[in-house]
């Protein structure tokens, strides 16, 4: 298949037309109206990313008199001490105004007496977020950046000095190779899911298959607490969000023999912890106990769900429109890489620039700040276009050679004929995961000894993967997201070795260093891909102890036994 | 539980120059498959997020998990409508969401 390249001169270049990428994109052409700003999606942005389906609440949003400090307090407490206080902070005092900013383009909140934003939990409010999406989008349009869909970006384009200068990928729809040279490149892509199997509907998009930090791997870019898996609970089988029922309602959680579990005080992975120690001990799944929900509360809910997670409703439907179930069976999900959950992603400083020049990062694939959700993702993406507008480079000179190396990986597998096909190879991959990383058939722990395994069996599936074959547009996609999957897996195993502490139950938890060890390990790793040897190096940085007054996660905090 | 593609619904997007659900796809997995009819070419890809349900203008795409419960979504103005249908009788709930104003139509339930 001739793949016949096609070059374009923008001044920033956005990857990713998800929550953040649509905001990097109005916040750019709103201070630089002149300047010309691409984004580029590999699907549609009409519905596309983590809110496809939509959200039924902002699950970020500071209280009138919750400070940005709370917000840091809480996030160091949930994060087990391992916080990055410049990051929290610059985004923090941001969260309340891009809700606000949601509310504005049109997306229905409903209100209070008073018309204020009704909380849902203490920094969660409701909203009618069906159609987040489709107004995002919209929004981008009207503020005069370019969308371009169904455009597949494979590498960054990095210059010998190691400054990047744009993108390339390639069309879904016709067969063309584009190249996209640039000021400045705010990668906005989501986080990984595909590196664990999945074994039934995914919690995370599939779509979503760390593409964005596959292509910071391969261009030497840093990133940060790789090791920091995220394992959601949630509604078995529809994997629907708990909290919009018990945040509204505080509920049970029983296990199989009808016991209360007690959760108070645990933070959401000591949660996660406690159940699956339940559902283990009584070889049952655990439960939420909806027998004191009132019927008219239930449908409030079951139709919020609908703004969500359409599965839970239709998971429901054969009781429809009369019963409400007594009881909800909980699961916990395979481990993900995701930023706006857990801490993995670029190294970024509060700029929101990476180590690499010209290359900026938002949203769940900007590590090192956690529970960010879709108001984060807004801020950070808001934040990104400031600083790029603040820092713009000049324009690159095109790098042919560049652009060259890029289009033959990019199109590599059309050429070969060897038979390796994607979906098989990525079954090998989640087999390894499964088995040897934690995956959730093996209890989601972690040895040395199988990560070793792992790393040894990711290096020959690499090797194997040299002769992987697509024939089509399609199955070259699908060829990429596996080839970014082992990028992402390769540099997981190497920080899940080198943490050799349990710092998260299920998130991190090492069999043979089962107990948190704050007093080695109190330090945050980031590691980086050597572009030429592909030797990946992990180095440890010291906490930003300033802004966060001097006190450790350990001088006001005790473990509690599970 | 999957899309489903009610053929004799289905028209193919005669009218609108490109197949809408396939366009719409997060996950890129709705193509035409060798006689030309749409089909889910991977279900795993699938996060059951009915975008392709409610682009289509024919209600000819629905989730379901036995091929009889449909559920189908419209955007119209004011808000989102959900209608679960019962296959083969075709009984339906019209399902209001929060945010809608008047009902549809006279005979949607609940």
């Amino acid at each position: 298949m001739p793949l016949p390249i096609e070059t374009v001169h923008t001044d920033i270049l956005v990857i990713g037309g998800g929550t953040a990428g649509c905001m990097a994109a109005i916040t750019a052409k709103k201070l630089a109206p002149r300047l010309r700003v691409t984004v580029v999606e590999k699907a549609n942005p009409t519905r596309s990313g983590c809110l496809a389906a939509g959200v039924n609440a902002i699950n970020a949003y500071l209280r009138e008199d919750g400070s940005a400090e709370d917000f840091l307090q809480y996030i160091r407490r949930e994060n087990h001490g391992l916080v990055q206080p410049s990051l929290i902070l610059t985004l923090a005092s941001r969260l309340n105004k891009v809700t606000r900013f949601l509310e504005e383009i049109g997306l229905p909140f409903p209100k209070d007496k008073h018309q204020r934003y009704i909380f849902r939990g203490p920094r969660s409010i409701h909203v009618y977020g069906e159609r987040i999406k489709p107004l995002l989008s919209r929004q981008t349009r009207l503020a005069g950046a370019e969308l371009i869909d169904h455009v597949v970006i494979t590498d960054l384009l990095v210059t010998p000095e190691q400054r990047v200068i744009g993108a390339a990928g390639f069309s879904l729809l016709r067969p063309k190779f584009a190249v996209f040279y640039s000021r400045a490149v705010i990668c906005c892509t989501g986080g990984a899911s595909g590196i664990y199997p999945s074994p039934g509907r995914s919690w995370y998009p599939p779509a979503n298959r760390g593409s964005g930090y596959a292509m910071g791997i391969r261009a030497g870019a840093k990133m940060t607490s790789m090791e920091m898996r995220f394992v959601a609970l949630r509604i078995a089988s529809s994997m629907a969000p708990t909290g919009t029922i018990t945040q509204e309602i505080p509920l049970p959680h029983r296990n199989a023999h009808g016991q209360e579990i007690n959760l108070v005080g645990l933070t959401t992975s000591e949660r996660l912890a406690a159940i699956l120690r339940q559902e283990q001990q009584t070889g049952a799944p655990c439960y939420l106990d909806l027998s004191s929900v009132a019927p008219s509360q239930w449908m409030k809910t079951l139709t919020s769900y609908l703004d969500m997670c359409p599965s839970f409703f239709l998971d429901l439907a054969t009781a429809f429109p009369s019963l409400k179930p007594d009881r909800l069976l909980l699961a916990a999900s395979e481990p993900y890489l995701v930023g706006g959950h857990g801490m993995a992603g670029y190294k970024i400083y509060p700029d929101r620039n990476t180590t690499l020049p010209g290359l900026y990062a938002a949203g769940d694939v900007a590590g090192g700040m956690p529970k960010k959700y879709v108001s984060g993702c807004l801020a950070e993406g808001e934040i990104a276009a400031e600083s790029t507008i603040a820092h713009l480079l000049p324009p690159p000179k095109e790098h042919p050679e560049v652009a060259k190396r890029a289009f033959q990986r990019a199109i590599a597998s059309l050429a070969s004929s060897s038979g390796a096909k994607p979906q098989e190879l990525h079954r090998e991959l989640h087999q390894i995961m499964d088995l040897y990383a934690g995956g959730k058939s093996s209890g989601y722990e972690l040895k040395e000894g199988d990560l070793k395994l792992a790393r040894g069996k990711l290096k020959d599936l690499k090797d194997k993967a040299k002769k992987i074959e697509a024939r089509t547009l399609p199955e070259l996609l699908k060829a990429h997201e596996f080839l970014d999957c082992l990028e992402v897996a390769e540099v997981a195993v190497e920080h899940l070795l080198y943490r050799r502490e349990t710092r998260w139950p299920v998130y991190q938890s090492r069999k043979d260093y089962p107990t948190r060890d704050d007093h080695r390990w109190l330090v945050i790793l980031n590691s980086s891909r050597d572009p030429q040897s592909g030797d990946i190096t992990i180095e440890e940085e010291k906490l930003d102890k300033q802004t966060s007054g001097g006190m450790m996660y350990g001088d006001n905090y005790t473990v509690r036994p599970l | 539980m999957a899309i489903i593609i009610l053929s004799d619904r289905c028209d193919g997007c005669s009218k609108h120059g490109e197949k809408r659900c396939a366009s719409i796809c997060p996950s890129n997995i709705l193509a035409p498959d060798k006689h030309r009819e749409l089909v889910v070419t991977a279900e795993e890809g699938c996060w059951e997020c009915m975008a392709c349900v409610k682009t289509c203008p024919r209600e000819a795409l629905a989730l379901t998990y036995d091929g009889r419960t449909l559920l189908i979504a419209r955007p119209l103005k004011q808000a989102t409508w959900w209608k679960l249908e019962r296959q083969p009788a075709g009984k339906h709930y019209f399902i209001r969401p929060a945010t809608a104003a008047p009902k549809p139509s006279p005979d949607c339930g609940h």
